[in-house]
């Protein structure tokens, strides 16, 4: 009972943060005297807030939460903890459609380059995915690693490509991840992820049981492939559509379900709700440091999150190769 | 060395030989009825002149290069005691990479950053004692452990790179005007002012890794046997580790990070030639290296720049160490 309160506590703790992050992210404009100004009902504030400082934080919450979920989602298929998006090439996949979708069609507008990323990210994974059960590895660090090394084999296509057609500067910007540009107007893509969170709601009990591998789950009745391939739709549609508003944040679906399974064991279902509060602040606070650091100048989150994140991926990676798991 | 391997090692010494040739005259092939029409003006021979003189030095840094990338890589493997690693894998140059940017944002225009001599020695001090200190901290720990140290590898170049590109971010742009022109070195934008003072270091580096190549030999069995035959394996790893840094250091700042090309040439000598001597390995990774490199230059200038070798070397090397770690799990 004790333990049960103490953690009911911590969510109640959690959640106080989350909601203090998320009025600092609304206000923190590089406006002067914004807070101010606004109770005096100075129409530009009004403006910066309707049309820059809401939109921004709505989608740096849902990219934060669905990024975390979609890692939470690749981990449980995957059977394996060090796999994320990002570390299995799905990222890059994304990047190669849409690069291919701007050059192919120039003219297009966003929704039908996230067509373009979201079936490279799926035929991507779906082909990694089959490759690992053929191969089967004996180290749990051998997936992550064939993954990093496919998607840096994807993304030197992708460079070549973007050679071919004079786009290097495009997929430098591409490669770039910042909530700096969001305004109200180019923020709806972002949106997708809301359908592909409450498929992820819906099916957590079923990744649960994924998770226990395919002889146990045909056991209990779950249809293991169709599990497996609505997974890898949740995790596609949200790769891209992130990927097209915000770009490659790194390392949140990766380390966010690993710190959340630390604490509160290893879950689907009960943890969704604690990776997506923890996913929030992480990215939130990330976010609020790049845009203080320099101000009223913006660092691009991707550079603070490659380092923040990479020094908990290695503290993580390290403190799971002592204990041998 | 049998009858076949002598044939390899004279078609691939010739091959070498007609790919430096070849880079030294593409340009003067591409272009040869233009010339051969105007081989009469003066200015016509000048700027031939003037091509074949630039194009030394570039020549003379893909050698150095090659022969660096190669050697410390064989040296690296038998040290860490696997095949896969290599300083370029392991974030070696992107370690560089950080401490020159680090080195500009701190320092900003003292004499330490403006004279490049005093700024390349200030940088490889620092990279030696950074890659020492990794030693010590992870690689001797983890040696078994080849997949962790790569994965880790991994994790430490993205580090790397982000760090970077933040510090670029956040400093004056006066210091990042400068920075750039020092490290947005290429194969195609060599730093030919750096050339000929990384001769002679490599020479040295070179001539210490031949002179310790009995000892590697020695090394390349294990810690327990290398011991017993009276080698001090911590003290030589140390110290290789130390050359290693350096071989990295300079080629770094010749051309910028070329994270396979150690790993590709020195598995393919090993390959073809199945020898386990580290000074004939040396040789016939460089060579391989020298013509991987020189040559695929000719081809990007025959293809007139459609792509970078860089990005060549990364799918190959991708492809391959792909098929290196499959190989290994199977083990």
């Amino acid at each position: 009972m004790n333990i049960y309160k103490s953690m009911v506590k911590q969510r109640i703790l959690l959640v106080c943060i989350f909601i203090l992050l998320l009025i600092a992210s609304l206000f923190i404009v590089s406006y002067s005297n914004f807070i101010p100004e606004l109770l005096k009902g100075n129409p530009d504030a009004l403006l910066i807030l309707t049309h820059s400082s809401i939109p921004r934080t709505i989608t740096i919450v849902l990219t934060a939460i669905s990024l975390s979920v979609s890692g939470v989602i690749m981990q449980a298929i995957g059977r394996n903890k060090f796999i994320s998006a990002s570390t299995i090439g799905t990222t890059d996949a994304a990047l190669l459609g849409i690069l291919i979708g701007v050059i192919a069609f120039p003219k297009l507008n966003n929704l039908a380059r996230l067509g373009f990323g979201f079936g490279f990210a799926l035929i991507s994974t779906f082909v990694f995915v089959l490759l690992m059960q053929k191969i089967k590895f004996k180290n749990i660090i051998f997936v992550p690693l064939m993954g990093m090394m496919y998607g840096a084999l994807i993304g030197a296509i992708t460079t070549i490509i973007a050679q071919q057609a004079g786009m290097e500067q495009i997929l430098a910007m591409l490669r770039q991840a910042s909530f700096g540009h969001i305004n109200s107007q180019n923020f709806r893509i972002v949106l997708f992820v809301i359908p592909a969170l409450i498929f992820a709601i819906l099916y957590a009990t079923k990744f649960n049981i994924v998770m226990l591998g395919e002889d146990f789950s045909k056991n209990l009745g779950v249809n293991y492939r169709l599990v497996i391939i609505i997974g890898l739709c949740i995790v596609s549609i949200i790769s891209a559509s992130t990927f097209i508003v915000v770009g490659p944040i790194p390392f949140v679906g990766l380390i966010v379900p690993n710190l959340v399974t630390l604490y509160y064991g290893e879950n689907v279902k009960k943890n969704l709700f604690d990776v997506a509060l923890f996913g929030g602040i992480l990215v939130l606070l990330v976010e609020i440091i790049s845009r203080l650091l320099v101000y009223p100048y913006l660092v691009p989150i991707s550079l603070t999150m490659g380092i923040v994140g990479a020094i908990i991926f290695a503290v993580l990676l390290m403190w799971r190769m002592r204990r041998g798991s | 060395m049998d009858r076949k391997r002598r044939i390899i090692l004279t078609v691939l010494i010739a091959m070498v030989v007609i790919a430096i040739l070849l880079y030294l005259s593409t340009w003067l092939i591409l272009n040869f009825s233009y010339i051969q029409e105007n081989i009469d003006n003066p200015m016509m021979q000048r700027a031939i002149i003037n091509i074949i003189k630039r194009k030394i030095p570039q020549v003379i840094a893909l050698v150095v290069v090659s022969i660096l990338t190669a050697s410390s890589s064989l040296v690296f493997q038998t040290i860490t005691n696997n095949r896969i690693l290599t300083p370029g894998i392991l974030g070696f140059d992107a370690i560089y990479m950080v401490v020159h940017t680090f080195l500009l944002a701190l320092l900003g225009t003292s004499i330490f950053v403006t004279n490049p001599y005093l700024n390349f020695l200030l940088v490889t001090i620092l990279m030696v004692s950074i890659s020492v200190l990794m030693y010590v901290a992870i690689l001797r720990k983890n040696k078994n452990n080849i997949i962790f140290l790569l994965l880790f590898g991994m994790i430490l170049s993205t580090f790397a790179r982000s760090i970077t590109n933040f510090v670029q971010v956040l400093m004056h742009p006066d210091d990042f005007t400068a920075l750039l022109g020092r490290t947005s070195v290429s194969i195609v934008n060599i730093n030919t002012s750096l050339v000929y003072v990384s001769l002679p270091l490599m020479v040295l580096v070179i001539i210490l890794f031949a002179r310790k190549h009995h000892t590697y030999d020695v090394m390349a069995l294990g810690e327990n046997y290398s011991t017993n035959l009276g080698v001090t394996y911590n003290r030589e790893s140390m110290l290789g580790l130390i050359y290693i840094s350096v071989a990295v250091a300079i080629s770094t700042a010749l051309v910028g990070p070329l994270s396979f090309l150690g790993l590709i040439a020195a598995n393919i000598a090993r390959e073809l030639f199945k020898s386990s001597s580290h000074i004939k390995n040396m040789i016939y990774a460089s060579l391989f290296a020298i013509l991987f490199l020189v040559f695929g230059q000719v081809i990007i200038e025959i293809i007139n720049y459609k792509t970078t070798v860089t990005t060549i070397v990364e799918v190959i090397g991708g492809l391959y160490l792909i098929y290196l770690i499959v190989k290994e799990n199977r083990r």
